[in-house]
């Protein structure tokens, strides 16, 4: 019988690259998919939050958004992602365990015992956490769950989500007059910044939608499953602007 | 109707999901009248022709349960705050 192998696939991966909708000129919209992403959602433990905040900008020299935004850059970054609630995405092959923390030169924590007994506010806590989840996406990305586990695992739930949402890079002139089909909030400039988030949705998908750049650039993370729905709303809303995909 | 979402802004009320009156706390089921305390809380409702504090949840947003005071022959929105913010209120007040 012959061996199985799963390799990883990203979610558009079947999609083929180039034009689509109207070809005369340059297209309207660029559209690329992020694959070197891992990410995991990280949500305060119950009175940790402020704790969680300061420990990540100790480690990371990040400051949690409290309110819709993001910070980071392409390494590292952080999206808010509700009350206490934040998305980390992390790109590099450096895996299995990322030295993050030795790159961006700070102190790690020995254990979850160790940064609890740092702090009063968290004698609540029940060590020890679980230090290992599912680790890594095959193909060696930073695994950030374990990671994150290690660093502020004592002040936060964290779960990997790097195989379950797709990302999609888009930018190009007509970029805001084919959201504005879909996307019910205002991307005018003066509501929507480079730097802020929004979560809602397109199409009745759920979407999480971040701006990288005045250009404007814009990134679009959603659940994997519903990649296929959302590009055939891109590629019918992005017809008459002309869509490249690359 | 919009809701303005403390955390993410004004968003239309599609993205919410209703529940109701959020004034309702579930009765202690070891009192000697709890069957009837749970008969009103889960069938006997108000039904106000003006100001009503309700729970709304935002589903396709931030997922935070909000407390809605909505006038309900006009849909005026007077207030919107976390859920959390007043369970928290009622747990202090006793």
């Amino acid at each position: 019988m012959a061996e199985i192998v799963l390799s990883p696939t990203s979610a558009f991966a079947g999609i083929p690259r180039g034009r689509s909708g109207q070809t005369d000129g340059p297209p309207g919209v660029i559209a690329s998919e992020r694959t070197d992403l891992a990410m995991a959602t990280i949500i305060a433990r119950k009175g940790q939050s402020a704790a969680l905040r300061d420990t990540v900008r100790e480690i990371y020299g990040l400051k949690l958004p409290i309110r819709p935004t993001w910070v980071g850059n392409d390494e590292l970054a952080f999206l808010w992602s509700g009350p206490d609630q934040w998305l980390a995405l992390a790109t590099g092959t450096i895996g299995p365990l990322s030295p993050l923390r030795e790159r961006v030169g700070v102190r790690a924590f020995a254990s979850f015992e160790d940064a609890a007994s740092e702090t009063t506010a968290s004698k609540a806590l029940t060590p020890p956490f679980p230090t290992r989840g599912r680790g890594s996406p095959a193909g060696g990305f930073v695994d950030i769950e374990t990671e994150l586990r290690e660093s502020i695992g004592a002040f936060a739930a964290i779960s990997a989500q790097g195989d379950g949402r797709a990302v999609l890079r888009l930018s190009g002139p007509n970029v805001h007059d084919t959201l504005a089909k879909g996307l019910p909030i205002d991307l005018h400039e003066s509501a929507f910044k480079p730097g802020d988030v929004a979560i809602t949705q397109i199409a009745h998908i759920g979407v999480t939608i971040r701006q990288i750049d005045s250009s404007p650039t814009y990134e679009i993370i959603l659940a994997r499953s519903l990649s296929l729905s959302f590009w055939s709303w891109l590629v019918a809303s992005s017809g008459e602007f002309g869509l490249d995909f690359t | 109707m919009r809701i303005p979402c403390p955390s993410c802004g004004e968003r239309g009320h599609e993205e919410f999901a209703y529940l109701g009156d959020a004034s309702l706390v579930r009765p202690d089921p070891t009192a000697p009248d709890a069957e009837a305390r749970f008969a009103d809380y889960v069938y006997l409702r108000d039904n106000p022709a003006g100001a009503l504090r309700e729970l709304w949840y935002h589903a396709a947003g931030c997922h935070a349960w909000l407390v809605v005071t909505r006038d309900t022959r006009t849909h005026e929105i007077s207030g919107v705050e976390p859920a959390k913010a007043a369970a928290l209120r009622r747990q202090e007040a006793g």
